[in-house]
């Protein structure tokens, strides 16, 4: 099967940028309305990137961080962080990480370093070490003890991101995991998530 | 959106607000960037905005200019950095720091809000396609926004669905967590089904045809919109003529 | 010459081990009207699919034979522009709408386009299509926010505006009530009346009966017979192979078979069973 940025973009990839930006939406809005902790903004974009690879991934994340701009510009900012979380998780399901649970560790582990990394950078270059959310009172705390800026935005991040890359993947995962074959099949990526060899009578 | 601004050429409000956020980047201290903010609200008053404009300012500027101020005057250590009490410093610099910053935040998210309540997402995909973008780029940014809020409806009735068989949504966090699943689930695997479905729609509206498209939208470019173009231009090389001379 | 000639075509699904499409061969003749008709997962759905190049582009899978639209291989076509000769729309009307329009006007000029038809021509095409399918107090509307009727009828009416040869219908009615049933059927003639070829997957026989030229009838993925209208739908071996037939044939089947007589001039429709009543002077 032929892949890459040429040949990613089949009108089904497509299709599946629109969902995985409102499932970031939506599941944006449950994670307030269930009150949870953590903001779970991230599932279309890591989905999306498992299935259909890395260039849609980046484009879906790219463009959910627009979308929310539109109403808080501030998201634009921190769009290169949902488009390296896209990236480079679709590249780990082209190298077919998510398909063994060893895999499935070290991804997570890079994907939460690559998250805390690109946020940090725009945390401290535009917005001075803060993101008007909740995590900014652990970068304080840091702060307190002493530490520098880079420092306790980074472990900030770090620790926030963990979270976030294990509910989002896992979340993802068990979702991808209910996806019909046939579906998956017709996406570029899709092979790795197919239940069966093959289905007697369908 | 039906004010003379709302119809404007998209175009035309995209290159005056790069012209804003590019003359907030270069010229030096606060006080013109917290100016811009002011200009932005009487601009929104005249577009007939400006109380969505400030309405959607407020939710989210202010509480992360409140807090880069505390980080940078009282947390952060500078050379400067004067004890108050246990942790709590004062820095001039990070004063500075903060104004600097802050008020380049404040003028272009200013800018941003407002270009984007007065310019309809139907007309920036016009422009978009106008100006040669690909139409696989303006087919995904559009049916996005058309998405966006059918999805949210969707993710409504199944939440009220499940909510209703027995799934709980409060309690400790772990209860919340695992409700979290069969609310989205359904969700993803209906659309999944529906995209498989529009694929085939869609190709027998000739999406994949390699014709050049048109457009039966059509917005007009008026003599006020070249105007607006070379106008900020010329602004633009006027400040930099002026700031090299001095 | 046919305007869609299948020879020998077999199917396999991807991931399937058994084929859906056996050696399945088949002629549609320019201007006809023909009803695709058989039992639940009998493979009619996949005819059509085969028929559009859908498959095997789209759905992969494994497929021989050879597909012939207007006398060329399909091969020979681009997905994209068999648009403009071959009109599809589907069963389920909520998934047919572009998604990216946000009036019906817009929405039925999508697949112009698409293809490049200049503005002028276009909006006179939308005007022509948007009376011809009496749709001129929705143009304005959302497409979103459209009954299922509706939608459905702004779905083939956006496809007849590419002005298409053939135009396949796959149950276009399915998920409709009585009235906007009758609204498509009374397209579907419109269209015959515009010399169109149509393939019209549909399990109502009663209008099957009313609105076709011929019947095809498959079972299991083979095609088991074809023919007139008249002759296939009142051959009791249709019930045999999974399709039905209208309440009013079964009815003088049965009358026949007990009197002794021919079952070929069984009358199927409301008005032969009228003109049937009336020669045998029961009126």
């Amino acid at each position: 099967m032929k892949r890459g940025i040429k040949h990613d973009f089949s009108l089904l990839a497509l299709l599946l940028i629109p969902v995985g930006v409102s499932l970031n939406v939506v599941g944006y809005q449950l994670s307030t309305i269930l009150k949870l902790p953590v903001f779970i903004d991230q599932i279309g974009t890591i989905m999306v990137s498992m299935i259909a690879g890395p260039w849609i991934g980046l484009l879906a994340g790219l463009l959910g961080n627009v979308v929310n701009g539109m109403l808080n510009p501030i998201a634009i900012g921190f769009s290169i962080v949902s488009v390296s979380v896209g990236l480079v998780s679709g590249y780990f399901s082209k190298w077919r990480f998510y398909t063994n649970i060893f895999g499935i560790i070290i991804a997570c582990v890079l994907l939460t370093i690559v998250q805390a990394f690109s946020a940090a950078i725009v945390t401290v270059f535009l917005f001075g070490g803060v993101t008007g959310a909740g995590t900014d009172l652990i970068t304080a705390t840091f702060l307190a003890t002493g530490r520098e800026l880079w420092n306790s935005v980074v472990s900030t991040n770090l620790i926030s991101g963990a979270v976030n890359t294990i509910i989002n993947f896992g979340i993802s995962w068990l979702i991808i995991r209910k996806v019909p074959d046939r579906f998956l099949i017709k996406l570029n990526y899709g092979a790795p998530y197919i239940k069966k060899e093959v289905n007697v009578n369908g | 959106m039906d004010s003379r601004i709302g119809n404007l050429y998209p175009s035309s409000k995209f290159t005056f607000i790069i012209l804003i956020i590019l003359l907030s980047m270069l010229v030096p201290g606060f006080i013109f960037q917290y100016m811009i903010f002011l200009f932005i609200f009487l601009i929104s008053l005249f577009s007939g905005t400006a109380i969505k404009f400030l309405s959607t300012f407020m939710k989210s500027i202010p509480i992360l200019i409140l807090f880069i101020f505390i980080f940078q005057v009282f947390l952060i250590v500078n050379e400067d950095s004067q004890q108050i009490w246990a942790f709590i410093h004062f820095s001039q610099i990070g004063l500075m720091t903060s104004l600097t910053m802050t008020s380049k935040i404040v003028a272009i998210s200013s800018s941003i809000i407002w270009f984007f309540q007065v310019t309809r997402v139907k007309d920036i995909i016009y422009a978009l396609e106008q100006s040669g973008v690909s139409q696989k780029v303006t087919f995904v940014i559009a049916s996005t926004i058309q998405l966006i809020p059918q999805m949210l409806n969707l993710s409504r009735t199944i939440a009220d669905a499940q909510k209703s068989r027995g799934i709980e949504t409060e309690g400790t966090l772990f209860v919340r967590m695992k409700a979290f699943i069969p609310m989205i689930g359904p969700l993803v695997l209906s659309s999944i089904q529906q995209i498989e479905e529009r694929v085939l729609a869609l190709e027998s509206r000739a999406f994949s045809s390699k014709a050049k498209k048109t457009s039966i939208y059509e917005l007009r470019k008026q003599k006020i919109d070249y105007i607006i173009v070379i106008f900020c231009i010329l602004v633009l090389i006027v400040y930099i003529v002026w700031r090299i001379k001095l | 010459m046919s305007i869609i000639s299948l020879i020998n075509i077999n199917y396999t699904y991807p991931l399937e081990e058994k084929q859906t499409i056996h050696s399945l061969s088949l002629d549609l003749e320019k201007g006809c009207v023909y009803g695709l008709t058989g039992a639940n997962e009998s493979g009619k759905t996949t005819i059509c699919n085969i028929i559009r190049g859908f498959i095997p582009e789209l759905y992969k899978g494994e497929l021989t034979g050879e597909v012939m639209i207007k006398g060329k291989n399909i091969n020979d076509y681009n997905i994209g522009d068999l648009a403009t000769i071959i009109g599809y729309s589907f069963q389920n009307p909520f998934t047919q709408l572009s998604g990216v329009k946000d009036t019906v006007y817009e929405e039925i000029a999508y697949g112009m386009e698409n293809i490049g038809v200049p503005r002028s021509k276009m909006i006179q095409k939308v005007d022509e299509i948007v009376k011809m399918f009496q749709l001129e107090d929705l143009i304005d509307k959302n497409p979103f926010e459209l009954s299922g009727g509706q939608k459905q009828r702004v779905a083939i009416a956006s496809v007849v505006a590419l002005d298409p040869e053939i135009i396949i219908l796959d149950e276009p009615t399915s998920q409709l009530d009585p009235k906007s049933t009758e609204d498509i059927f009374e397209i579907i003639q419109l269209l015959k009346k515009q010399g169109k070829t149509i393939l019209l997957v549909e399990h109502k026989v009663d209008l099957l009966a009313a609105y076709c030229d011929e019947i095809l009838l498959i079972s299991r993925g083979e095609l088991v017979m074809q023919g007139p209208v008249k002759e296939i739908l009142s051959n009791p071996k249709v019930v045999e192979y999974g399709g039905q037939l209208p309440q009013v044939a079964l009815y003088f089947i049965k009358k026949a078979k007990a009197n002794g007589s021919s079952v070929s001039q069984v009358p199927l429709t409301v008005q032969e069973v009228y003109d049937h009543l009336n020669k045998d002077g029961e009126v």
